[in-house]
């Protein structure tokens, strides 16, 4: 439950991030919409049988590509202020992709060892519970069973041949 | 009113949700224009307008947390002398103000828009949102029921 939030949070970090670099990137392209050709004119996302939210999704769509250094190259940057902006958003985008990566890779490894603990720890209890068959259904004593816990818990946690 | 206040705490969850959208939506209309002929859209801006002013009026009567002790005087002058000095009222008050309403000719929509980038300044508080152990006590509050 905790590790399911923690990826969703994850992934809505990176969608807040991708909103707003796209959103400033289209502004500050449309800012200086007196030159002749720049990101909004070469892509031709100013002609009129675009709807504002094609415009929206192409503009997140590149600062995406940038972000995460896939940069496929069907859309960059053109007059020097974007280039700018592009250089600053790649510049961000290694920083931000490489903590998101480590919080995936730390998520993911924590979630295998709890996995491999708790499976063996049930196998264990199962055939503890099995050995009351001996006793006359009677449970085993309880400080037999804390040994048996201890001692396997310290196997498992120090075994250097697993 | 101290910070631990009920409807103090509960006004401010409800908040952190109209803070977020309001920097999600004027970012987008910054970027691409007010889209026209939509009226739900534009009775959300009179709601958003409607929280932040009564925003303003709960922080005015925020003590702050620097002024918090057993001894702490309900001085609501100084209060506003310290919501005054640490500069966010005049920020909110401009981040508020509804220059869309006025914003008939071109010239002025364009400065709302710009005043409206002001509300972006609040966007780290989204993070609250996102915080690990505000999910924990929310878990905890629907496990225990």
């Amino acid at each position: 439950m905790k590790n399911v939030y923690k990826v969703f949070r994850l992934i809505l970090l990176t969608v807040i991030i991708t909103y707003f670099t796209g959103c400033a990137f289209y502004f500050i392209s449309s800012f200086e919409n007196d030159s002749e050709s720049n990101f909004i004119t070469v892509n031709n996302l100013e002609s009129n049988s675009y709807t504002n939210i094609y415009r929206f999704i192409t503009t997140c769509y590149f600062s995406i590509t940038t972000l995460s250094t896939v940069g496929y190259g069907d859309l960059f940057p053109i007059t020097n202020i974007e280039k700018c902006v592009g250089i600053l958003i790649m510049l961000a985008g290694v920083a931000f992709f490489s903590f998101i990566m480590s919080s995936f890779i730390e998520i993911i490894s924590t979630f295998n060892q709890n996995l491999g603990v708790e499976d063996q720890t049930f196998e264990l209890h199962n055939w503890m519970t099995l050995l009351t068959r001996f006793r006359e259904n009677k449970p085993l004593p309880n400080s037999l069973y804390r040994q048996i816990n201890q001692h396997f818990k310290y196997f498992w946690s120090n075994n250097r041949l697993s | 009113m101290s910070p631990k206040d009920r409807l103090l705490s509960t006004w401010d969850t409800v908040m952190l949700i109209i803070i977020a959208y309001a920097c999600f939506s004027s970012a987008y209309y910054v970027a691409f224009d007010f889209p026209k002929g939509k009226p739900v859209l534009l009775i959300l801006e009179h709601c958003v307008f409607a929280a932040f002013t009564i925003d303003i009026i709960f922080n005015l009567m925020r003590l702050p947390e620097s002024m918090e002790g057993p001894n702490a005087k309900k001085d609501h002058l100084a209060i506003v002398k310290a919501y005054l000095k640490s500069g966010w009222l005049v920020l909110d008050c401009l981040a508020t103000f509804p220059f869309y309403l006025f914003g008939e000719g071109e010239g002025a929509s364009s400065l709302g828009m710009w005043f409206k980038l002001l509300r972006l300044v609040r966007l780290p508080k989204i993070m609250n949102l996102l915080d690990l152990a505000r999910f924990n006590k929310f878990v905890e509050t629907v496990v225990s029921g």
